[in-house]
């Protein structure tokens, strides 16, 4: 509705110009490939469809991240998170890691959540140490996971394999990354510079700033998670797995080479113990360095990641993750034996 | 009172992906995309995101001045609309015999096969992964019954194999787990002389028996035939 007053102004035309304006875009784009036939591509078939089969996985868990990141932004009071940071490190990022266990969603909504909690006053170290272990704590990867050895007769040991290797990696890379200050490593959001009101006291401010916080964290990570998708969906219709056969049998390769798929196959945690079991080439070691690696490090999570924090927070993850899940992997080689 | 046009786009975004989900669910074309383990994500999806459009709708009114789309904020737009592009783009896009290629665990390639399970499901027909399980395992192929002259009917799509000895293809199939980029392809031999070449990636409808020779099980055709690709493309 127009008004006379200067001020009180009406912006649905540039709204309606906007929408209409996807639109249009969104139906040439469609028109000219399907006129290309590019469908006809198997290439472009293959990469469509697992590129949406990953979207569409795990928009839902990046939506119920934001929705809990929301939730912790307006309804959880600042005093709780004052107390929470109060807590002695040692005692946070243990708790936080173990925390993953009563989470259940996998890494694309643990990082919105980690965020939340970093940036209300939660220790990096602990956020971090959270973040890391609920994709690979959380019960039904552990759920699954056993599901997926049950046929092999090892379902306890990669469950407790899992879930130890796991919270080693998610405190130890906690306390290694996570040393300094929130400000030093999360990057800062448009957003942040528009923060709502810390408490909202009616109930349309608390709705309006719950819808904000979502979005906010919705559409960041969203993103994120499709450039990454894109990239893992490429990398598996271009590149022939079969490249890594040839070291299968080596332990130490092999741990290397399924780490390396980890990241390029950019599996959900739920998900990955049904496609590990299936590398009976590789050791048992293997295998586990698959199911810890990938949670952690993927293609779609390095975006998301370099999203939410600092430079070369990736490279610093990397560097802390590979060698403790490596030889996290050999003495479990070891050990079952 | 200003209309906030981030909420706008927000909205439509979010309504895009709810409705996107909702006819997933609805014309079943979910199992194109998922396994059965995560059906559950796209009703989730689809209530959710439509409720997350509904709350946006309901406060695209705002007594303060609005904040204006940043490029950051249409880029976002942008990003998110992608996927769903590219599905109207290739509406029927299928896993075949290039994405069966690209697997580490193909089969009929002999270095790198899947893992026979323990024990077969008692219950369970003979089908693809029992095959390939038996080709393995010869415990695991006295348990399952696969055993030459064994009828078997089996529904897939044609690959062929580098390295398959004779004149005959293989008929592949996924194994789904959570979603299309965890699929594992499991293949079985035809055997040759069907006076048939078919294509790759023709969905084929096979009867005879399981035949064994120097390379493993295979599948002696007694009849053959082109069918469609079944509404629900893996095996789970």
């Amino acid at each position: 509705m127009a008004s006379s007053s200067p001020t009180v102004m009406l912006r649905r035309p540039a709204g309606n110009l906007l929408l209409g304006g996807m639109v249009v875009i969104v139906a040439t784009l469609v028109a000219a490939a399907r006129l290309a036939g590019i469908g006809r591509s198997a290439l472009a078939e293959t990469f469509v469809l697992i590129f949406t089969s990953i979207v569409v996985e795990a928009l839902p868990f990046v939506l119920l991240g934001a929705i809990v990141s929301a939730g912790i932004a307006v309804l959880v009071p600042n005093r709780a998170f004052e107390r929470l940071a109060r807590l002695p490190l040692p005692l946070q990022v243990p708790g936080a890691a173990l925390g993953g266990l009563a989470f259940p969603v996998c890494e694309c909504g643990s990082v919105p959540v980690a965020r939340r909690l970093i940036s209300r006053g939660m220790h990096p170290a602990a956020g971090l140490a959270f973040m890391l272990a609920s994709p690979i704590m959380n019960p039904i990867v552990l759920a699954s996971t056993w599901i997926a050895y049950q046929g092999r007769g090892l379902a306890l040991q990669m469950v407790l394999g899992r879930a130890g290797l796991g919270l080693l990696l998610a405190m130890v890379a906690g306390w290694a990354i996570g040393g300094e200050g929130a400000r030093d490593i999360l990057r800062a959001r448009p957003d942040d510079e528009h923060p709502a009101p810390a408490t909202p006291t009616s109930p349309g401010d608390r709705i309006r700033a719950f819808t904000d916080h979502l979005a906010a964290d919705f559409y960041f990570m969203g993103k994120f998670v499709v450039i990454g998708s894109a990239l893992a969906a490429a990398l598996q219709a271009v590149v022939p797995q079969t490249l890594l056969s040839g070291v299968a049998r080596t332990p130490v390769l092999g741990a290397l080479a399924l780490m390396a798929l980890a990241f390029l196959l950019s599996l959900c945690s739920e998900a990955d113990a049904f496609v590990a079991v299936s590398f009976v080439q590789f050791p048992i070691g293997s295998q586990l360095a698959f199911l810890v690696f990938g949670p952690v490090v993927d293609a779609k999570l390095a975006f998301l990641y370099g999203a939410t924090f600092r430079r070369r927070f990736v490279v610093k993850l990397v560097v802390v993750a590979a060698p403790i899940v490596l030889a996290g992997s050999l003495w479990f080689e070891v050990l079952m034996r | 009172m200003n209309i906030d046009t981030g909420r706008v786009l927000r909205a439509a975004v979010f309504a895009a992906w709810a409705i996107f989900f909702a006819y997933l669910r609805i014309s079943g074309d979910m199992t194109r995309y998922l396994g059965p383990r995560t059906y559950w994500v796209v009703t989730f999806g689809a209530v959710a995101l439509g409720g997350a459009a509904i709350a946006h709708v309901a406060t695209l009114r705002t007594q303060t001045e609005p904040r204006r789309p940043t490029r950051a904020d249409m880029a976002s737009v942008a990003a998110l609309l992608i996927p769903i592009v590219g599905v109207l783009m290739i509406p029927s896009a299928e896993l075949g015999a290039l994405a069966a290629s690209r697997k580490l665990s193909s089969a009929g390639g002999g270095e790198v096969g899947a893992f026979a399970p323990a024990a077969p499901d008692p219950d369970g027909d003979i089908s693809f992964a029992e095959i390939q399980y038996a080709n393995e395992s010869e415990e695991y192929a006295a348990q399952a019954g696969v055993v030459e002259g064994t009828p078997i009917r089996l529904t897939g799509f044609v690959t062929h194999a580098a390295d398959a000895p004779g004149e005959g293809f293989d008929l592949t199939r996924f194994y789904v787990s959570c979603c299309a980029a965890d699929a594992l392809p499991f293949s079985v031999r035809i055997g040759p002389s069907i006076g048939l070449a078919p294509l790759e990636n023709d969905w084929l409808e096979v009867q005879g028996r399981v035949a064994r020779d120097e390379s493993g099980f295979y599948v002696q055709v007694q009849d053959i035939s082109e069918v469609p690709e079944p509404a629900v493309p893996y095996l789970y």
